[in-house]
């Protein structure tokens, strides 16, 4: 993975021995995030309790599946991440505004998205029954406290930017983590992929503002194509409804 | 214990994983249900951590948590995951009564597991030889028999029955040092020196390594390549060169091996039994004698070949004996243990785990408590029929454990695994005039008695009062302390050590 100058920066100055170099930064950061990985692996085992009766009842169609690939955010990611929320906090001090900034002392329990995962259904409305069946689920209500509940499908609000239903949960009781659920269709799943590869990567491995590194109206090129593709779901939706409604006369 | 719920497929995957060469990796899979397993799951998380870090040898692993949906398809997720090293195991069997993390059971599977040569765990295998995968252990007497064999010491390896000879013998035979050839024979259906001889033919003759150490025009027939009624005709030639004199075919067949230029490491196992039947089946008084001579006179002219001599009973003992002069000086002697404690405990956690049983430490103390020494070939009897039974039922408690021990592994089921006692007893029976009858009440006494209570000399008066020759006491005693694994004491107090073969006795003892 390229990292970008001021990663490597950070992990030289920011870093103490010996995990201040390229090789070794990885180490800092994983023993970290092991009970965000195992808050991780019981949350999935209990929302697959409320799935797998979902999967049976939609039996004879796709309906969704759980993505537990990328469950951890990556070291480079949350040092990214770490300098951006810096470069915020200048920003806003300035304008005289207060805005607390991440760094190595609070990253663990603050930052909100270093533990997630994935759902992914076939259709939109697979989307929102599956949301709300998590929003229900005991355990995870007696565990966690809904946090945040962001609808980035019809509320969008991004730029640029897949559209999906984000859970933010954080644990009751200490340590109090955060943990992410991703809900998402197929179509917005593969859009996201794409944008990981020409647009994420780039963006963080490069030390050249935005603009720079991504020109606008490549932004609102693939602005536009996770436009298209909620327009080709919001479709399918339709035409699922239709058969339905063809099928049950 | 209980058994694994194969049906959970989500779960938390503990992964190490080299730095320097991520295929080189090993990985604990512990199913996850819910929030209810969250606090175990991060007391082993912990654990694990910690043990990592602490171990200098486990520096070159990332040690990583990952969340893992379906273990059934853990490759499509994580490719690099070495599935071969990748082992099931139970929160349960991490997590004792007080909450703690078991540090030694920890150490047992990230111990097993980090060594790269072992892909999977060691096999069941209960009554028949070890080799591959069911071999376990026995790295000390592995490296101290080829250090001797390196330096150029031939090799005496002595130990009571059922301790592993065999199987060790065949798995030093199997993987030998590079620049070794090795050949194992088991002589122990020997009745003449004309069948050693012929058994060492035929087992040379598996083996196209072998062929220089083989008789020249016997090599050139490639008997190695030959079918095997082929071979037995090839057999039965050499057998019919070999009667027309054995001290000149055997003489013809070493100084052939002499003149090769390969390292040889001869094997012969069970050779005191062999010495004991030619003794027993030999018209000629001095055959062994003679041939004991002879043999002696081979291994010191041997300049390319090691020679490992196995017995269960002391070779020093039977010849001493029988008065012979065994001129056995050359061999160093090589005991092969019991498995201590640790590795008795390693080797059953394995176990269970390969036959899909989550075991916990306290039920493997609780099978070490009730038979006692670790005999690897009662430990994997028990084991076998613990996990048998705990698939059948899915879960035993450690009352069930005990149940089993005593109703099953002492019970008639478990009467085939000694059968041998019996044989033994014959054999002293042949040995002796009311050999059987007297060892007989020797043993059942010692079964019922502690170390303090008897001593050789109140055996001996034993011996006699139910008329066995005292005279033969000495000679059956030596081969009692290893048939039934007793041992005495610098005080001469003596004990029957195995609690298996003593609680056997109180159940069968004849009165």
């Amino acid at each position: 993975m390229d990292l970008s100058p001021e990663i490597v920066q950070f992990i030289k100055e920011e870093l103490g021995c010996p995990y201040n170099t390229l090789g070794t930064y990885e180490r800092y950061f994983i023993p970290k995030l092991q009970f965000h990985s195992a808050l991780c692996t019981a949350t999935i085992a209990a929302v697959n309790k409320i799935l797998n009766p979902l999967i049976k009842r939609h039996s004879d169609r796709f309906f969704c599946r759980i993505d537990a690939t990328h469950t951890i955010k990556s070291s480079a990611s949350i040092i990214d991440k770490i300098i951006r929320s810096r470069l915020e906090a200048e920003k806003k001090k300035q304008k005289g505004e207060s805005y607390q900034a991440w760094g190595l002392d609070n990253f663990v329990q603050e930052m909100a998205d270093l533990a997630r995962f994935r759902i992914v259904c076939n259709f939109l409305t697979d989307v929102y029954e599956v949301a709300e069946c998590i929003r229900r689920i005991e355990t995870i209500i007696k565990f966690f406290e809904e946090f945040d509940f962001k609808d980035g499908i019809r509320q969008h609000r991004r730029i640029s930017g897949e559209r999906s239903v984000k859970i933010i949960l954080r644990q009751r009781n200490p340590p109090r983590l955060f943990l992410e659920i991703q809900i998402m269709t197929q179509l917005q799943e593969a859009w996201d992929k794409k944008d990981h590869y020409l647009v994420y990567e780039k963006r963080r491995s490069s030390s050249k503002s935005d603009e720079d590194n991504f020109p606008n109206y490549l932004d609102a090129k693939m602005s536009a194509m996770a436009d298209l593709l909620y327009i080709a779901d919001d479709y399918f939706d339709q035409l699922r409804e239709e058969t339905e409604e063809v099928h049950d006369k | 214990m209980k058994r694994f719920d194969d049906q959970v497929g989500t779960g938390h995957l503990l992964a190490f994983i080299s730095r320097e060469d991520p295929k080189d990796n090993f990985s604990f899979f512990f199913p996850i249900t819910g929030f209810n397993d969250l606090d175990r799951l991060y007391r082993v998380i912990e654990g694990f951590q910690s043990y990592h870090e602490n171990i200098g040898s486990l520096g070159r692993y990332q040690f990583q948590g990952l969340a893992v949906n379906d273990i059934g398809r853990v490759i499509d997720v994580l490719p690099e995951i070495d599935e071969k090293r990748l082992c099931r195991l139970d929160l349960s069997q991490f997590i004792d009564e007080r909450g703690n993390f078991v540090s030694e059971i920890g150490e047992i599977v990230v111990g097993w597991f980090s060594r790269s040569e072992n892909l999977g765990l060691p096999a069941m295998r209960t009554g028949s030889i070890a080799t591959g995968q069911s071999f376990f252990d026995r790295d000390t007497e592995r490296e101290l028999i080829w250090k001797n064999v390196t330096a150029g010491k031939n090799i005496l390896l002595q130990s009571p029955r059922r301790y592993g000879k065999t199987s060790l013998l065949k798995n030093i035979q199997q993987t030998p040092l590079a620049g070794w050839m090795s050949c194992y024979v088991d002589v122990q259906d020997s009745k003449s020196v004309s069948d050693f001889l012929e058994m060492l033919v035929g087992e040379l003759m598996m083996s196209e390594d072998c062929a220089s150490c083989m008789p020249a025009g016997l090599a050139k027939k490639e008997p190695w390549k030959a079918k095997t009624y082929e071979r037995s005709e090839l057999k039965r030639k050499e057998r019919q060169l070999i009667k027309k004199g054995w001290r000149e075919y055997g003489s013809n067949l070493f100084t052939g091996m002499f003149q090769s230029k390969k390292k040889l490491l001869l094997i012969f196992d069970e050779f005191s039994y062999m010495l004991e039947e030619i003794l027993g089946s030999s018209a000629d008084d001095h055959e062994v004698d003679e041939f004991m001579a002879w043999f002696a006179d081979i291994r010191s002219n041997a300049k390319n070949i090691c020679f490992i001599l196995s017995g269960s009973e002391h070779l020093e003992t039977f010849l001493r004996r029988h008065s012979i002069d065994g001129k056995i000086d050359d061999l160093t002697p090589v005991p092969l243990v019991l498995f201590d404690d640790k590795t008795a405990l390693s080797l059953m956690f394995l176990l269970f785990i390969r036959e899909g049983i989550a075991v916990e430490k306290k039920e493997l103390d609780d099978v070490l408590r009730l038979i006692g020494e670790p005999i690897p070939y009662f430990l994997q009897v028990f084991v076998d029929l613990l996990a048998s039974e705990c698939r059948r039922r899915e879960e035993l408690t450690i009352q069930d454990i005990e149940n089993l021990y005593y109703a099953q592994l002492l019970g008639a089921d478990g009467k085939r695994h000694f059968e041998s006692i019996e044989q033994q007893l014959d054999r002293y029976g042949h040995y002796t005039n009311k050999g059987k009858e007297a060892a007989t009440r020797v043993l059942s006494s010692l079964s019922w008695t502690t170390r303090e209570e008897v001593s050789k000399e109140d055996l001996k008066n034993l011996w006699s009062a139910h008329g066995g020759n005292p005279s033969a006491f000495d000679d059956i005693f030596d081969l009692m302390k290893d048939d039934f694994y007793i041992n005495v004491d610098s005080q001469d107090r003596v004990a029957m050590n195995s609690k298996l073969i003593r609680d056997w006795w109180v159940k069968y003892a004849k009165e």
